[in-house]
């Protein structure tokens, strides 16, 4: 009697198994309406995408899932088609992506800046500096710099920077820092070894948000030509991935460049001040 | 098939653990019988009770019961230090029943094999196997095996270490299971006083070998030539025995407790050897014999010999009283 | 400093004015995780089971390859799911990944080697009289497995436990997997991911808050067992 009870719980629990992961896997299947979209930690972290999502679906119908990661792993992500659309700010590598055939019809949607920050001391002098000269005196001067060091658009951004002002990129210097983490996890790396790394402003705002206003590290050199930080969407290739929802995707797109996105993106703001700035073309 | 009167045929039994072995050439054990195993710690009692319950085949030789070689539920056996079940006191005994589907009956039966081993049903039905003094377990395991009323009861050292209450009261369940069941009692223990009043024979084991059977007194090893024909082993407290030439240096002699004269005195002018200085341990009567079994320390060893209940009164043997012990070189025996 | 203090406070606001973000992910975690561990007993306690209680070639080695995988990293679990799972891999047109489902098989993976291990241990440590018990009052080979399996419950149910306790905890493979997708794939531990990463550490201490009240809960569901049977 009681080994029978044991086998019909196995039994059961079985079937409950099978009937809820089957719901699950049917739940997308029914409501086919879902876009699937990689985008990089900054537009998650902000909060922008959760302010975004309901306006678009009230507008589309369409329900935007995202999932918030690197621009490295994003793009990975477009390349194994496990989502419909991408929204980046990583020039070179979106441009290699389409060079690939993973990606189409890459449109530019918004910019935001990026600001080099450090100690109020400021030990290697660099305040109000051009980005260029500011990177050479810290290199010149060894004064501690974190990096990202995480394949994410703001290390593509740092990475050039290096290069523009005509030096090699450091990686073994003592002063350097790669933390291989997160913009604020960075920010705290440069904040105690009182160094300067280079951060995009929504970012510094909160950090300056969560510091009561008073932060350790201030805004050494900003709106610099060089400091603009552009972003995308990028269609994944419906040719090279039978499964992508290239229609929504599109849609997406068109509603993100359309007058009422762009507006809803420039009246995006954080602690009182506006991050990100439209500018897509018609 | 004809069935001869013997539940237990064994026969050239062999098997090791290790340096020790068991060897068993023959043994037989009548149906109905009470047959007693004694012999001293890692003389092969416990192994020789595991091959006749089945739980694990000799490496060589056979055990035939009931004249075939499967024995499945009717020989079951409880070990010194049995295992009860994680469960209540009920589920514990009723479980040997369940496995078999036999439900009929089965709180009754239960309650019935718990009052057998004298254990309130009431009280102890519902305990949890931690809430059993160690006597109590030890009948609760009693009682899960009588219930199921098996042709052969195997006990290995059922009163050692027991509080009196349960020693008396496994006995009395062990007695009346002979009585009601005909039940086959095989019991070991090194404790003979008390073997002796359940069982009808006893065998001895030493080191593996069967030695001897009944009261015989086991004197061991090793033995040493002192002259002429003249051989002697030494006790722990530095009295000597003398026996004539052994058959191996360091097998035990059997000396049997017939061959032993008691005496007040020391006596002089005898052809024995052997005066041997003993007190009187204790006295048990063997059944209505008229004999009486005198159980005496000898130099720190324990040897018992027989007289009549005359001569004890006579000669006024009462426990704690200084005795001599008489007999020749030659009464000391090897297999 | 203070964020600890304010994170203690957070949490009980949270829980208490009924946040529906935190209670999403408290509900995806508890899901993901109960059918994880439910399907990871089914299969590996009778693994479990064999392993300890039959003896058969290569035994020892299985067993200290299974002992082995309970350090696996649960971010290496989440690679290697993820890499059968992508819409390029082998599994990709299972449309697993991003779902709940896809997490729950990374888990069961992550967790198996703990049921299996502390099963094998619970059986192994039983005491050696109880198969003889079992023969002697007359058990059949399966009843005996049947008996042994019982008569080792507190240690399954510790292994139950232990397993439960990795599954909600891990954040490798609800992460790698899952995608950190609000209301739908947000875990407790990946919404302490994004919470610490966008500095709200309050809001990462308060989760992890909940996170214990519910192993704590477990806990304490296993102890009034115990003292039940």
């Amino acid at each position: 009697m009681k080994k029978k009870s044991i086998i019909h719980i196995i039994i059961l629990s079985v079937l409950m198994t099978v009937m809820l992961s089957s719901s699950v896997y049917s739940a997308d299947k029914k409501g086919d309406k879902i876009l699937m979209m990689a985008t990089t930690t900054s537009t998650d972290d902000t909060g922008l995408l959760d302010y975004l999502a309901p306006e678009f679906k009230k507008d589309t119908g369409i329900e935007l899932r995202w999932t918030g990661v690197g621009t490295g792993k994003a793009i990975q992500m477009g390349v194994n088609c496990d989502v419909d659309v991408l929204l980046v700010h990583d020039p070179d590598a979106e441009k290699k992506l389409i060079t690939d055939g993973n990606g189409l019809n890459r449109k530019e949607l918004m910019y935001n800046d990026f600001v080099i920050i450090g100690p109020k001391t400021d030990p290697a002098r660099i305040k109000k500096m051009t980005v260029v000269k500011a990177m050479k005196t810290i290199a010149a001067k060894k004064a501690y710099f974190a990096s990202r060091g995480d394949k994410s658009g703001t290390h593509a951004l740092e990475l050039k920077l290096w290069k523009t002002a005509g030096l090699g990129t450091p990686d073994k210097e003592t002063w350097y820092l790669q933390t291989g983490q997160g913009m604020l996890a960075t920010i705290k790396v440069a904040t105690e070894k009182e160094g300067y790394t280079i951060t995009d402003r929504g970012t510094y705002i909160k950090y300056s948000a969560t510091n009561r206003g008073n932060p350790p590290l201030v805004i050494l050199v900003e709106k610099d030509n060089n400091l603009f930080n552009q972003y995308a969407a990028i269609e994944v290739n419906p040719a090279k991935c039978s499964n992508v929802k290239n229609n929504l995707a599109k849609e997406f797109i068109k509603w993100m460049a359309s007058a009422k996105g762009q507006k809803l993106i420039k009246n995006f703001k954080l602690e009182g001040k506006q991050l990100f700035t439209p500018n897509a073309k018609k | 098939m004809i069935k001869n009167n013997y539940l237990y045929e064994i026969s050239g039994i062999e098997h090791s653990y290790g340096e020790f072995t068991l060897r068993i050439p023959e043994l037989k054990i009548e149906r109905g019988s009470a047959v007693g195993l004694s012999g001293p710690n890692g003389s092969g009692k416990s192994t020789l009770i595991r091959l006749m319950s089945f739980l694990e085949k000799p490496h060589t030789g056979n055990i035939i019961f009931n004249g075939s070689s499967d024995s499945r539920l009717r020989a079951t056996m409880m070990q010194q230090d049995p295992y009860l079940l994680k469960r209540t006191v009920y589920d514990n005994v009723s479980y040997g029943l369940k496995v078999k589907n036999d439900y009929k009956d089965i709180k009754k039966r239960s309650a019935e094999a718990l009052e057998r081993v004298n254990l309130s049903h009431i009280k102890f039905m519902h305990r949890k196997w931690f809430e059993l003094s160690g006597g109590e377990a030890k009948r609760v395991a009693l009682a899960s095996r009588l219930i199921l009323k098996p042709e052969a009861l195997l006990l290995d050292e059922p009163v050692a270490n027991v509080d009196t209450e349960s020693s008396r009261a496994i006995i009395n369940a062990v007695k009346w299971t002979r009585e009601e069941h005909s039940t086959t009692l095989i019991i070991s223990s090194h404790d003979l006083t008390w073997l002796n009043s359940v069982t009808d024979h006893i065998w001895k084991l030493y080191n593996g070998k069967l030695a001897g059977s009944g009261n015989a007194n086991l004197i061991p090893g090793p033995w040493i030539e002192e002259k002429n024909n003249l051989w002697h082993t030494t006790l722990p407290e530095g009295a000597k025995i003398y026996s004539s030439e052994p058959s191996d240096c360091n097998a035990p002699a059997i000396l049997h407790p017939h061959d032993i004269i008691l005496s007040e005195k020391k006596l002089t002018g005898t052809s024995a050897v052997n005066h041997l200085e003993a007190r009187v341990n204790l006295l048990a009567a063997e059944g209505n014999s008229g004999r009486i079994r005198v159980e005496t320390e000898v130099s720190g060893r324990i040897i018992s010999c027989y007289i009549t209940e005359t001569s004890a009164v006579k000669m006024n043997i009462i426990p704690g009283k200084k005795v001599y012990l008489i007999f020749k070189a030659t009464s000391l025996v090897w297999d | 400093m203070e964020f600890l203090a304010e994170g203690f406070f957070s949490a009980f606001t949270l829980l208490f004015q009924g946040h529906a973000e935190t209670y999403d992910a408290i509900f995806t975690t508890l899901e993901v995780s109960s059918f994880a561990i439910l399907i990871s007993l089914i299969i590996g306690l009778p693994l479990g089971f064999a392993l300890s209680y039959y003896n058969f070639p290569g035994k020892r080695h299985i067993r200290a390859v299974v002992d082995t995988l309970l350090a696996l990293p649960t971010v290496i679990v989440g690679l290697l799911v993820y890499a059968f799972i992508t819409k390029k891999g082998p599994l990709g047109d299972l449309n697993l990944l991003f779902q709940t489902s896809g997490i729950i098989v990374g888990q069961i993976i992550l967790v198996i080697p703990v049921v299996i291990s502390l099963t094998a241990s619970g059986i192994e440590s039983l005491d050696e009289r109880l198969k003889s018990t079992l023969i002697t009052l007359g058990a059949s080979p399966r009843r005996i497995l049947l008996s042994t399996l019982y008569e080792s419950r507190f240690a399954v149910m510790t292994a139950a436990a232990t397993a439960y306790g990795r599954a909600i905890s891990e954040v490798g493979v609800s992460m790698m997997v899952g995608g950190n997708i609000k209301w739908h794939t947000r875990t407790i531990t990946t919404a302490i991911t994004l919470e610490t990463g966008k500095g709200e550490f309050a809001m990462g201490i308060a989760l992890g808050i909940v996170l214990l009240l519910i192993s704590f809960a477990v806990n304490w569901a296993l102890i009034f067992f115990r003292k039940r049977a």
